[in-house]
């Protein structure tokens, strides 16, 4: 990713630079996601295994005839960078293919289940973020007392924890002990039941947010601890503002820069991790289709699936690019 | 982009930060409340095109079948007749066991809704196209085939074929029971037979298991409900293939014409119709009213939920989520046995682990070797150890097929009884020193890793060196195709006919992944696929499988087991060694 401090005066001020500056930064986009299409065609190909191995399974008859046959009906007999043009092409004009295994329509798929993962990542990075900002301002304010020492070792469990594990435990622990409390496995739509479908996400929220809560803390803490000790915090003081005003308008807002910008690059660790979560939670999303079609060598849901995924995350981190520069009073554009 | 900082004094800006915070703090809202919109990506099974397509002709406006109670009972009558051999000159390929009238216990509570916790997420549901074992398990219970599978004993009863006959060795007749109808409403008659068969042999249907179908001639509709089907060859195989719904479901033409194909529609005529199909979320399945068994099936509703994990299926039934569910791993499997208000159903499964040896190997060619390594095995000892003593021992024929399976003992398989004395002679015998060999484990499958760990401990007291290569599924698939290997550790299941078992040792056959080479056994083999009365049939396949002892294609080892365990509520539920979901039909719940 790119770092944000861009600026300069060669092009014109204000939202006139703000815009360029925007314009360019999508157009970067551009190659990027060029690159990954190929990135992720290749790594597929690359990989051992084979679709029309999964389908025959063990039973199936695989001579040589009936395999080029397959190969033949799922196009997989022509040349690699035929099928990357073909597949490219298609996307150009929004059309994502067809899964190989299911011969559904891929992108009404992945439209149906990316609010799913959205929900379960936003909810963990909301959780996150809740826990993380009070618990660091704390751990900073009160540095070396006993409440900074206990957050200081949440955090590291919370860092040192799989999430997959954390995942299984959670699912065994509340259907031992807490029956019923929460659902363990399954999503239950927002349109059928709003509170139903807040109840189906949280627990997954929990087990993936809780690293990103450990990180996000650390973060606000040193970050805190920095600003604490900067010269227009201590002339805070000294004009006689109250503790209170000075470490949450003064030194909070500052401190919060390089937070968000680690939120930000978090958002990818949350989706990779969705897609352990997801299966271990039985939810829909967009992470159990990639891994249903690597299992199954079922490549076009693969490649749009990842695309999807590495895209959205490009765009998260264009969107915190941006965000970060407006809210650092010392960043311009250019 | 440069990193230099603004030129000083820089302050006309007309998008202050607030602005942007405000900016951010809504478009962060909205896209929370975008997430939380959607309507679920439910797919009645409609097609995509278009959109207002109903599924399949939908059940609920089927016409009634004019008397379901009339269809019904020469199910239950007629079925033993048809077990009988018929009057032609040679043996009847004859259902092996009749239908047993299925009359409801007294005490069926009818209607209601099962949730039954799937391992895997179901690929589709064209029974021609799609052998992945959770597609199977569903879509059994929408189609019929000409015969099924007796529960308990697994052998081939009538189910839409009432009766069968072989005219002469060349010619079987099918005589389809009458007034079944699809979930459409039309009639099942032989054309559909003729039509389901025909697409499973035609090259452009890709269907994995064509071959199980054999040397098919010709397939001709000869009355609305006779079926004769004329073979190149005998082909003894024949009926207990076509009881199996890979091969044999009976679908509706209409449908498929409609939609191409059935991988997310329903075409059948069996005891539920298909009311919602959302890959890796649920599959629902409702009842027929109009199905051939008058008051079957018991349950209104079954929702087929995806649980991938296997500690979550744990606490789904646990927790009563779901009423069904089913358990790979005996560790978890052996969690729920204490727990009052649940049922372990659990059953021998045919599901064999074993080794097929490479004859690319230049040590393994040798029988002697591969009879030393038989001995040098401790079956039992890989049984505690990596299942904690939760499996059986197993030959090439799993032991609960126990209409053709040979039993496990000293006198049929003298090897399977570890002996290291034996086995080092033999080493010696064929002037085998020792030597190095790799053996593909399949990481997907929990007992495949350690079951080749535990083996490499074994070898090595004869002093084969086994190098351990845990796989994945896809790649373990492919390595295992094309023989680069020289052991494995996989599951395997090869029903329905002992002679699909056996095809592993057929020079000729397909899943002979080794490329072992045995003309005496392929004589057996052949003469097993030619031979028309069953108990000159079961005679050669006991021979063939004691060659698996003295010249062994493969190091069988052991069937693991089927966990199904199951609420309290859950009543008239049946685990079957298949691991099929057949017993649904006969299932209901008493909350």
């Amino acid at each position: 990713m790119h770092k944000i401090r861009c600026a300069g005066s060669s092009y014109g001020k204000g939202s006139d630079s703000v815009t360029r500056y925007i314009a360019r930064r999508v157009l970067q986009v551009v190659p990027v996601v060029i690159g990954l299409s190929i990135v992720v065609f290749l790594m597929l190909r690359l990989i051992p295994g084979d679709v029309v191995d999964v389908i025959l399974g063990t039973e199936g008859a695989a001579s040589p005839e009936r395999l080029a046959q397959l190969r033949k009906t799922f196009g997989l007999d022509r040349p690699y960078y035929q099928q990357y043009l073909e597949w490219a092409g298609g996307i150009m004009t929004g059309d994502l293919g067809r899964s190989i295994r299911t011969s559904r329509p891929i992108l009404p798929d992945i439209l149906a289940r990316f609010p799913v993962t959205l929900q379960m990542t936003g909810l963990a990075m909301l959780v996150s973020l809740l826990l993380a900002i009070p618990l660091g301002v704390l751990s900073a304010v009160r540095r070396y007392t006993r409440a900074d020492t206990l957050v200081r070792v949440v955090g590291l469990i919370g860092l040192s924890i799989p999430n997959f594990w954390l995942a299984t435990m959670l699912v065994l622990f509340v259907s031992t002990y807490w029956r019923g409390v929460l659902p363990t496995s399954g999503y239950v739509y927002p349109s059928q039941d709003l509170f139903g479908s807040f109840r189906s996400v949280l627990l997954p929220a929990l087990a993936l947010g809780a690293a990103n809560m450990a990180i996000l803390m650390r973060m606000t803490r040193s970050s805190m601890l920095e600003v604490l000790r900067q010269e227009y915090v201590t002339t805070a003081r000294a004009k006689g503002l109250v503790e209170r005003v000075v470490v949450y308008r003064h030194a909070l807002r500052n401190a919060m820069i390089p937070v968000i910008t680690v939120a930000g690059l978090q958002v990818g660790y949350l989706l990779g991790g969705a897609i352990i979560v997801e299966q271990i939670f039985a939810l829909p999303g967009v992470g159990t289709l990639i891994l249903n079609g690597i299992t199954q060598r079922d490549y076009p849901v693969v490649q749009a699936g990842v695309l999807f995924v590495a895209t959205s995350f490009v765009l998260v981190n264009l969107a915190v690019d941006i965000l970060y520069a407006f809210l650092d009073p010392k960043i311009h554009y250019g | 982009m440069s990193d230099v900082p603004g030129p000083p004094g820089h302050t006309a800006r007309r998008w202050s930060r607030r602005d942007a915070i405000r900016l951010f703090t809504v478009g962060g809202v909205a896209l929370g409340l975008a997430a939380c919109a959607p309507t679920p990506p439910r797919n009645d099974p409609k097609p995509t095109t278009a959109a207002a397509a109903p599924p399949t002709s939908v059940p609920a406006a089927a016409p009634p079948t004019s008397a379901p109670a009339a269809a019904a009972a020469p199910a239950a009558t007629a079925a033993p007749a048809a077990a009988k051999p018929s009057e032609s000159p040679v043996a009847a390929a004859k259902p092996t066991e009749a239908a047993k009238p299925t009359t409801a216990p007294a005490t069926v509570t009818r209607g209601g809704k099962l949730v039954f916790g799937l391992d895997v997420n179901p690929v589709g549901l064209d029974p021609a196209t799609t052998t992945a074992f959770a597609s199977v398990q569903i879509y059994q219970l929408l189609y019929m085939s000409l015969g099924s599978q007796d529960y308990a004993t697994n052998k081939t009863i009538p189910d839409l074929a009432e009766s069968w006959r072989s005219v002469d060795p060349l010619t079987y007749e099918y005589k389809i029971r009458p007034g079944v109808r699809f979930h459409g409403g039309r009639e099942v008659t032989s054309e559909d037979v003729k039509f389901s068969l025909d697409r499973i042999l035609d090259p452009k249907t890709s269907a994995p298991l064509l071959s199980y179908l054999g040397p098919v001639d010709q397939i001709q509709a000869t009355d609305k409900y006779t079926v004769r089907i004329a073979m190149k060859e005998t082909f003894a195989p024949l009926m207990n293939v076509l009881a199996d719904r890979r091969p044999g479901s009976i679908v509706d033409r209409e449908v498929i014409e409609k939609n191409g194909s059935l991988q997310n529609w329903d075409g059948g005529s069996g005891p539920f119709t298909l009311a919602e199909y959302t890959p890796d979320v649920r599959v629902v399945l409702e009842r027929y009213g109009d199905y051939y068994e008058a008051g079957k099936p018991y349950l209104d509703q079954i929702e087929f939920r995806v649980i991938p994990d296997e500690s979550t299926r744990l606490a789904a039934i646990r927790s009563g989520e779901v009423d069904i569910t089913i358990l790979k791993d005996p560790k978890i499997a052996r969690l729920v046995r204490g727990d009052p208000n649940i049922q372990a159903l659990e059953t021998p499964s045919f599901w064999r682990e074993g080794s097929p040896y490479s004859f690319k190997h230049p040590q393994l060619r040798d029988p002697r070797v591969r009879q030393a390594i038989s001995y040098a095995t401790d079956r039992q000892e890989i049984i505690n150890t990596v299942l904690l003593g939760e499996g059986v021992p197993t030959g090439p024929i799993p032991p609960d097929e126990t209409e053709w399976a040979l039993p496990i003992t000293k006198e049929n398989f003298p090897s399977y009884f570890p002996d290291l004395d034996k086995a080092r002679a033999l080493m010696k015998e064929a002037g085998v020193d020792g030597f190095k060999a790799k053996i593909h484990a399949n990481t997907s499958y929990a007992p495949d890793v350690p079951t080749a760990q535990v083996l490499q401990a074994q070898l090595r007291r004869i002093g084969i060196e086994l190098e351990i290569l845990p796989t994945e599924n896809a790649a373990f698939l492919q390595a295992q195709r094309e023989g680069n290997f020289d052991m494995i550790t996989g599951f395997q299941t090869n029903r329905p006919d002992p002679d699909t078992y056996l095809l592993i040792a057929d020079s000729k056959g397909s899943p002979n992944y080794g490329k072992y080479v045995n003309p005496k056994m392929d004589e057996i083999l052949q003469l097993g696929r030619t031979t028309l009365d069953n108990i000159e049939r079961k005679k050669i396949y006991q021979d063939a499988q004691r060659l698996f002892d003295t010249d062994p294609s493969s190091l069988f080892l052991f069937v693991i087991k089927n966990y199904t365990p199951a609420r309290n509520a859950v009543k008239g539920y049946v685990p079957m060694a298949s691991g099929y979901q057949l017993p649904l039909k006969d299932t209901w719940v008493e909350r």
